[in-house]
């Protein structure tokens, strides 16, 4: 039984190949009967005998029917086309070679980048956090106290002491 | 009979060619790009809708298959590699717009409007632009409920004349496979159609 049906199965192969093979060499026929004329005697019966490959060979007429007068993608000319690409070809080797930019570098050193303007910050936050404090008058304070050992420092005048002083010029 | 997406190139010419190519003699990629481009818009426009998207990824193939010509060591066929480049962009450009590709659209692009207009103002003794994109829309419909390998495989059958044997490379199936599909795919446009009035 398995047998048999293995060989039905090799048998509607064989036509359906055969059918595909006779359509291919006439385009114009729409019906089966048209191409197995010239079929071997054994595929003719087993046409005959099959309602699935009978069922087969009606469907393929009909798709073909229904494809008749579709447009086809590869038929129109585009003389064009060929120009087109290698320009885009061109376009694109252009690209390619620009040199790149520091910013164009920048995202592959981004991350070493980053971490080394952390660390800066942290170590300039930290030294300005630890570094001493100076009294803003210390230093000159310093300096006139190496004066009043070699003489006293006269002493500072107020606005009354200016104005007494004028006067006594003027007179 | 189906249109014939032009003669497809010798094996043997292509592989000079390719050879000439990696050796970066662009006249001979150039050839390329002319022997393989019918085939390239065939196979992208079974998969895409619009014309522009279908004329912008034959672009994107060729120009990927420039870059990476000197990885191709042609132990397949050139014109193999150049379908599965297509395939997968035309894949990709699909997931990017995350439009399923039978989904149907009823506007045509603006090229195809402008076609669709001016056609009506020439006459021709054939089937004019209209009725073939008329004629395209409604197998469209018919196709919405395939799977996208079986409505891919059917348009490059049934429209652009592409054989089992090429159909199979294009698709990375071997030939059976092909043919068992295709005639399920068949049955299914044709009880779709008869359902529709079509």
């Amino acid at each position: 039984m398995w047998n048999l049906l293995k060989k039905s199965d090799e048998e509607c192969g064989e036509l359906q190949d055969l059918l595909e093979e006779s359509a291919a060499a006439c385009a114009k026929a729409v019906r089966v009967e048209e191409l197995s004329g010239d079929w071997p005697p054994a595929q003719r019966k087993h046409l005959a005998d099959c309602g699935s490959c009978r069922e087969a060979a009606q469907d393929f007429f009909a798709a073909r029917e229904i494809f008749k007068g579709v447009a086809s993608q590869a038929e129109e000319a585009r003389p064009w086309f060929a120009t087109r690409v290698m320009e885009a070809i061109r376009a694109q080797e252009r690209e390619l070679a620009l040199p790149a930019s520091l910013w164009s570098a920048f995202p592959r050193f981004a991350s070493r980048l980053a971490w080394a303007a952390a660390v800066v910050l942290l170590a300039g936050s930290a030294w300005l956090y630890e570094r001493p404090v100076t009294a803003p008058n210390k230093a000159p304070a310093a300096a006139s106290a190496q004066e009043y050992l070699f003489e006293a420092p006269a002493p500072a005048m107020n606005q009354d002491d200016v104005l007494i002083s004028m006067a006594e010029k003027n007179q | 009979m189906p249109a014939r997406a032009g003669k497809p190139a010798g094996p043997t010419e292509d592989r000079e060619l390719v050879r000439r190519a990696q050796g970066d003699d662009r006249e001979a990629f150039e050839e390329l790009v002319r022997r393989h481009q019918h085939r390239v818009f065939a196979v992208a426009g079974g998969i895409l809708r619009r014309r522009e998207d279908v004329e912008d990824i034959a672009q994107q193939v060729f120009v990927k298959a420039f870059f990476s010509l000197k990885r191709f060591d042609q132990r397949a066929a050139f014109s193999t590699w150049l379908y599965k480049i297509t395939v997968n962009e035309c894949w990709d450009l699909l997931r990017k717009k995350k439009v399923r590709p039978l989904v149907y659209e009823s506007d045509l692009s603006e090229e195809q409007a402008r076609q669709v207009l001016s056609s009506g103002e020439k006459g021709s003794d054939g089937p004019d632009i209209s009725e073939r994109l008329a004629a395209r829309e409604r197998v469209e419909r018919l196709l919405a409920g395939l799977d996208e390998r079986d409505r891919l495989m059917l348009i490059l059958k049934e429209v652009e004349g592409f054989s089992i044997e090429e159909i199979a490379e294009v698709l990375d199936l071997n030939g059976n496979t092909v043919k068992v599909r295709l005639f399920r795919a068949r049955r299914r446009v044709v009880i779709q159609a008869k359902k529709s009035g079509d």
